[in-house]
């Protein structure tokens, strides 16, 4: 433990964090931060330890907010209705349950011919921005193509998404501390509330009348092996949704822009798409939409010498871990020859991410076709991101057709 | 009174009240986590804070400071420069 004058992360921004994360990596790989009440671990081989022990569990969310609104006499039903269907803030056995319903569900949009929809909508949106001379590539692009899919996947009309959209916008700033403020709470609730209730309605639409669609499927699963309710349905759907629009988007949108910025890859790549799929694991390394997530370790854990208790909060810097030099070499370059350890852009371990799979496959896709368009080019104007430290998609991504 | 008293003031009966002990038995150098209070209590308190004051309290900073002091003092500093908007009554 070092004894940090000023909490290196207490000033951390997505135009800020590489230079932090390398001193940390270098200097502090296992530290306690005041400004997150946790211990940072920055390595790669920390972090990657932590996310595959087999003790290491998540934080427990559903029970912090049920707590929490018992003993203020608060209601948080909204919230504690979503946080219970996240299957990151769930623990076994409750957690392998969640899992596996999410699993399937999402496993259904494989049925949707989702290449070719996704494919026809990635060349619809960068035509429309050709006809007109310039496309935003964050918000007309990242955004529209994340949204597209998870609507697909979820059977949510097309006139519905930017709306649901504009709701569940900021909801991800749920996952920027471990310990919410109830201000962020009571404002979560509020946004989780009208969610809940589009997908609740939704479903019962479904169960009158099925469709070809992931809201269908849910149902289907729900009344033939889960055993659970409407409501709970509405909260995996909701779930659902928020994770999978900023994080894609910000997948689809960051590669557009690290393509575009190098001249050379991009004439490599258009000259040969079958480096694509290695691109864009390099691309999503580079990102990593989600920047940290936390864990708790049941056992005493002693980590570059430090003894981290049994149940101390431990953040895991997965965007610092994937630009560590001693395992990826000159980390910050896009190598299309790069082996050696997958990086850890979707975790590890018992909570990887559920969406990988479909994740990396639009970022692919979102590639292919922007590759199909040489004479796009980056605006003057820089792009505009986030300010969030977590989860912080670039919000404009200003291009050209020259 | 000084920020710091009225914040303390403050601190100190609503822990009193949360559990059911008199304001005196609470002391100034102790922390949340030495009167068997976690981080739902830090969070629940800093919320009412906030409301009380009319700033903006990371609950971690109850979870992590080796005494009420310490939060105290770092908060009425927080609020003395921020100036006289901050309603305190």
């Amino acid at each position: 433990m070092t004894l940090l004058e000023r909490d290196p992360l207490s000033g951390l921004c997505p135009a800020n964090r590489y230079g932090i994360y390398c001193e940390l990596r270098e200097r502090s790989p296992v530290y306690w931060s005041t400004v997150h009440s946790s211990w940072v671990l920055t390595r790669y081989a920390d972090v990657s330890a932590v996310l595959r022990h087999p003790n290491a569990l998540a934080l427990d969310g559903a029970q912090f907010v049920e707590s929490l609104s018992q003993r203020g006499k608060l209601n948080l039903a909204s919230v504690a209705q979503l946080w219970s269907s996240i299957s990151f803030f769930t623990r076994p056995p409750r957690h392998d349950a969640v899992r596996r319903i999410l699993a399937q569900a999402l496993g259904g949009i494989w049925r949707l011919n989702l290449p070719d929809l996704l494919k026809q909508r990635a060349d619809r949106l960068l035509s429309e921005g050709e006809r007109e001379g310039s496309i935003d590539l964050a918000s007309g692009y990242g955004k529209l193509l994340a949204l597209f899919v998870i609507g697909a996947a979820l059977g949510v009309p097309e006139e519905d998404l930017l709306e649901l959209s504009g709701v569940a916008g900021g909801m991800v700033s749920a996952f920027e501390r471990i310990l919410p403020s109830l201000r962020s709470l009571v404002k979560l609730d509020k946004s989780a509330a009208p969610l809940l209730d589009y997908f609740s309605r939704l479903i019962q639409l479904r169960r009158r009348s099925g469709a070809d669609d992931g809201a269908s499927l849910l149902v289907r699963l729900a009344d033939q092996q889960l055993g659970c309710s409407d409501r709970e349905l509405a909260g995996y759907c909701t779930f659902f949704f928020v994770a999978a629009e900023e994080t894609t988007s910000a997948a689809i949108s960051g590669a557009a822009h690290l393509i575009l910025q190098r001249p050379a890859l991009r004439a490599q790549l258009s000259g040969d798409l079958s480096l694509v799929p290695q691109a864009a694991r390099e691309m999503l390394r580079l990102v990593s939409p989600v920047q940290y997530v936390w864990r708790q370790v049941g056992e005493d854990l002693r980590l570059e010498g430090q003894l981290i208790r049994a149940g101390e909060p431990l953040m895991l810097v997965l965007g610092a871990a994937n630009r560590d030099p001693g395992v990826f070499r000159n980390p910050n370059d896009v190598d299309l020859e790069r082996k050696g350890p997958e990086s850890l852009v979707f975790a590890a371990g018992p909570y990887r991410c559920i969406g990988a799979q479909v994740a990396a496959f639009e970022v692919e896709v979102a590639m292919r076709a922007l590759l199909a368009k040489p004479r796009i080019q980056l605006a003057p104007q820089p792009p505009v991101s986030s300010e969030r430290m977590n989860i912080a998609p670039l919000l404009q991504l200003p291009a050209y057709f020259v | 009174m000084t920020t710091e008293e009225r914040l303390w003031e403050w601190v100190r009966t609503h822990l009193a009240h949360v559990l059911g002990v008199p304001p005196e038995s609470i002391a100034y150098q102790r922390a949340l986590s030495s009167y068997g209070l976690d981080s739902v209590d830090a969070v629940l308190m800093a919320g009412e804070l906030e409301e009380a004051f009319g700033i903006e309290i990371d609950p971690a900073r109850f979870i992590d400071c080796d005494s009420f002091e310490d939060i105290v003092k770092t908060l009425a500093a927080d609020i003395d420069k921020s100036g006289p908007h901050v309603a305190i009554s």
